[in-house]
């Protein structure tokens, strides 16, 4: 697996001979790059192409046009709405299912199948993903369904594409060569028609990256999202692009809504009945727009419910190893998901590291290694490295508390082994104080319970998330897959970077000049944690009184 | 440290220092109701209050800015009216910036003159805290004591509240942060306090806006105010569109679209197959 280590935003561009100054220089103005950039057609130009199409489809319709043009018409609709150059266009092909649970074999295209008795069609495309140049034995590329729009349809209807045949046949030209030509083909005949109103057309190569600007500058938008969704690899945010991989159902979703309406007032937040408008064969459903499965999204909920209730000093020993064992595992988790640590945490925060009132916790999970980073330290004249500054949600500060009192009445039980005592002594003390200690877990005495009582002993997260969570098919690091992956589109990109501590140079959330508001991001977060996680956070409210005068009610 | 970017938070905290710095603030604003007499004892909270509510988180501007309101309320005859400027803005003159007034250092201003006159009580429940020994202090003890633990908490305050640019700003760091003075005040309304402990006295509540005479005269201006602009556009860009000049086609084009784009409440598309 890869390790975050090796996803930096800022180093590698340095050492790869392909990514200098130049391209480097790039890669920033496109990370700061404002609506209505050069490189991409402005809503005016925009205006203007859809206002030659439809001249053209006309044209087309009243038989006074070489049919070639048709095919032109169509490279610069699929520009438009797909997010796809000319030469990644050509090659699609019009692909027909058998039944809707086949997947095509490295076939992209229009997909057409029948459903309820009527024929259903959609893009099943390639999604954008990240190449490192240094790796380019990793692929991971993803895929996309993206709805078919109703703009779209009549340019397929006359190139006869949205009848019922069954052998896969090309939707438009078939080398990139040949799609340039129908891109220029488009441009040429505008010339010549439309006269001085031509002159308000962008260049084709600036047409797709509209998609991507829409998606990426919606107010809760992403630009690593929309280079995903519009097919473009991505030059910049490895970590970014690492992380994030959504589920193609939600994917389409936040296509659909970013291409419905203006950029000006887009959330795109996803609401779950939208799923079911936008029609997507079984196949598709199951699909992420990353191919490797490091980036599946973790059933949170589900996980935290299965580790069942807060553990009670009444319960008899071997009871008691597995609640609080589990109890260790669900604090672990929940540490996980509001600290988005980096690597495997292996670690409590003490309750002195934790602002008081506001829950701020300083997390440093990534060191400093380079000589420069050093000196930028020494600089400031602080060891702080990487911090990034996260928010406790009053459930996991709770949590915690509940964590170091129940360690606390723990070393006062009777058959807890001596050493064992003292180290829960030292690790109640530390927590209390502002140390950084690791979990302790419980178990029998090696030789014996009867004879030794119990041992704590630190635990190794690998064993916490597989034998007690049963988190076996995630990554070490699943709360920031998990994260990323299930926010982008809920969250703002700088509220999620912010938490995840990604960020491009010039763009910190910290830096001396930034205006990333800290209050706003708190309230989010715990808005976020609050919507997602607490419910299941939340466990065994029933006071222990209760339970036990139902049990001695039965006895009775 | 200016102009340097840093990709971290530029702060670390512990828990009992800002423990100690929250009950402080309770503290202050558990005390507001009462009046001081004493001059110094004013001086004291008006710099506190600066420091814990208004950013003046720049130690080298505390004399000149303790110069400023000191002298002017020293200079005022009873029942005189403060400088209904000196409420709003200090013209802190060795640094030649302005410091704004957050609302509850505007208050304790505005009430000097009420109380110039007027008997005052003592500082009363919270001795032995360390706001009522804050309050004591002599000018010198005072910029030490709020050196020592004061302001590094309050800085960390302000940069869990507020954007590190207008922190760097309040810290000195950096010279300007093009905030308006009505910027300010919306940083100091919009502060996010989860779980302050009491209200605020009666007299911090501000007075309630002048009600618009001719019944909903205001709200119908208000609603309508982007219609008025929106016709306003149109009709720049009707007579725009209308000139004779062939070579700003285009940009009659470019305008017109970009402008009916934003306007549009939502396009007209829809899916196939939804």
């Amino acid at each position: 697996m890869l390790e975050d280590d090796q996803f930096n935003p800022v180093q590698p561009h340095a050492q790869h001979p392909a990514q200098l100054q130049g391209a480097r220089a790039r890669v920033h103005r496109e990370n700061h790059s404002l609506p209505l950039r050069k490189g991409v057609a402005t809503p005016a130009q925009v205006a203007a192409t859809e206002n030659a199409l439809s001249v053209l489809l006309r044209s087309l319709r009243n038989s006074r046009l070489d049919p070639s043009l048709l095919r032109a018409g169509l490279t610069i609709r699929l520009m438009l709405d797909l997010g796809r150059s000319a030469a990644q266009l050509s090659g699609l092909r019009r692909i027909s299912l058998a039944s809707e649970k086949s997947c095509p074999a490295a076939e992209w295209g229009l997909v057409s199948w029948a459903n309820e008795g009527s024929t259903k069609f959609g893009w099943w495309l390639p999604a954008g993903v990240h190449i490192d140049p240094k790796r380019p034995d990793i692929t991971d590329r993803g895929a996309v369904w993206l709805p078919l729009l109703e703009r779209t349809s009549p340019w397929l209807a006359m190139a006869g594409l949205l009848e019922g045949c069954c052998s896969p046949s090309p939707l438009l030209a078939a080398t990139p060569r040949e799609a340039k030509l129908d891109a220029s083909a488009f441009q040429a005949w505008a010339k010549a028609t439309l006269g001085p109103l031509a002159s308000a057309l962008p260049r084709v190569d600036r047409l797709p990256g509209t998609v991507i600007e829409k998606l990426a500058w919606a107010s809760t938008g992403d630009r690593t999202l929309g280079k995903q969704i519009g097919g473009q690899d991505l030059e910049h945010s490895a970590a970014r692009s690492y992380y994030t991989s959504l589920p193609v159902p939600k994917a389409a979703t936040l296509y659909a809504k970013a291409m419905a309406r203006p950029v000006s007032d887009l959330s795109l937040v996803a609401e779950a009945d939208n799923h079911g408008r936008i029609s997507i064969p079984s196949f598709a459903k199951s699909a992420f727009t990353r191919a490797s499965d490091s980036g599946r999204v973790c059933d949170i909920r589900s996980t935290l419910e299965l580790l069942g209730p807060k553990p009670d000093q009444r319960q008899k020993d071997l009871e008691l190893i597995a609640s609080h064992n589990k109890l260790v595992a669900r604090l672990w988790i929940l540490l996980a998901l509001s600290t988005a640590t980096r690597s495997v945490i292996d670690w409590v925060p003490g309750l002195r590291r934790i602002e008081p009132r506001t829950g701020g916790l300083i997390v440093l999970d990534k060191d400093r290694t380079s000589a420069l980073g050093k000196v930028a330290d020494q600089n400031l004249g602080t060891s702080l490295g990487r911090a990034r500054l996260v928010f406790l949600p009053p459930a996991v500060q709770e949590m915690l508390r509940f964590y170091i009192d129940h360690l606390r009445t723990l070393s006062g039980r009777n058959n807890i082994h001596t050493r064992s005592k003292a180290v829960i002594d030292r690790h109640v003390k530390g927590l209390e104080a502002d140390d950084v200690l690791p979990f302790l877990i419980l178990q029998e005495h090696p030789k014996g319970l009867a004879e030794k009582g119990l041992v704590v002993r630190q635990a190794k997260v690998l064993w916490l998330k597989e034998a007690i969570a049963g988190l076996a098919d995630v990554p070490a690091n699943f709360a920031r897959h998990t994260l990323r992956s299930g926010l982008v589109g809920h969250l703002p990109q700088s509220v999620i970077d912010a938490w995840l501590g990604h960020f491009d140079l010039g763009t910190e959330p910290w830096s001396n000049g930034s205006a990333f508001d800290p209050s706003a991001y708190r309230a989010l977060l715990n808005v976020t944690f609050e919507a997602h996680f607490e419910a299941a956070a939340e466990f065994d409210r029933l006071p222990v009184k209760s339970r036990r005068k139902e049990c001695s009610g039965r006895q009775g | 440290m200016a102009g340097r970017a840093r990709a971290r938070p530029g702060f670390a905290f512990d828990g009992p220092s800002m423990e100690r710095f929250w009950t402080l603030e309770n503290d202050f604003l558990a005390a507001l109701g009462r009046t001081e007499r004493d001059l110094s004892v004013r001086r004291n909270q008006l710099l506190l209050s600066a420091v814990l509510f208004g950013g003046l988180l720049d130690a080298e501007t505390w004399p000149d800015w303790i110069r400023s309101v000191m002298g002017h309320l020293r200079s005022l005859a009873p029942g005189e009216r403060l400088d209904a400027r000196l409420t709003q803005a200090v013209f802190i003159s060795g640094k030649g910036r302005n410091w704004f007034a957050d609302p509850i250092t505007q208050n304790l201003l505005s009430r000097q003159m009420a109380t110039k006159s007027r008997g005052s009580t003592g500082t009363g429940s919270h001795q032995g805290s360390d706001y009522a020994r804050i309050l004591q202090l002599g000018e010198t003890a005072l910029t030490t004591e709020l050196k020592n633990w004061v302001l590094p908490a309050a800085k960390i305050k302000m940069a869990l509240l507020w954007p590190p640019v207008v922190v760097e700003h309040c810290v000195g760091s950096l010279r300007s942060a093009s905030l308006s003075r009505k910027g300010w005040s919306e940083l100091n309304i919009s502060d996010v306090k989860p779980c302050r402990p009491m209200l605020a006295p009666d007299e911090l509540h501000r007075p309630e806006p002048p009600k618009p005479t001719k019944g909903r005269k205001r709200h119908w201006f208000e609603d309508n105010l982007f219609h008025f602009i929106r016709v306003a556009i149109e009709k720049a860009i009707d007579s725009y569109a209308t000139s004779a000049d062939p070579t700003l086609a285009h940009e009659r084009l470019e305008l017109h679209s970009a402008i009916t784009h934003s306007l549009e409440p939502d396009s007209k598309l829809s899916f196939v197959n939804s």
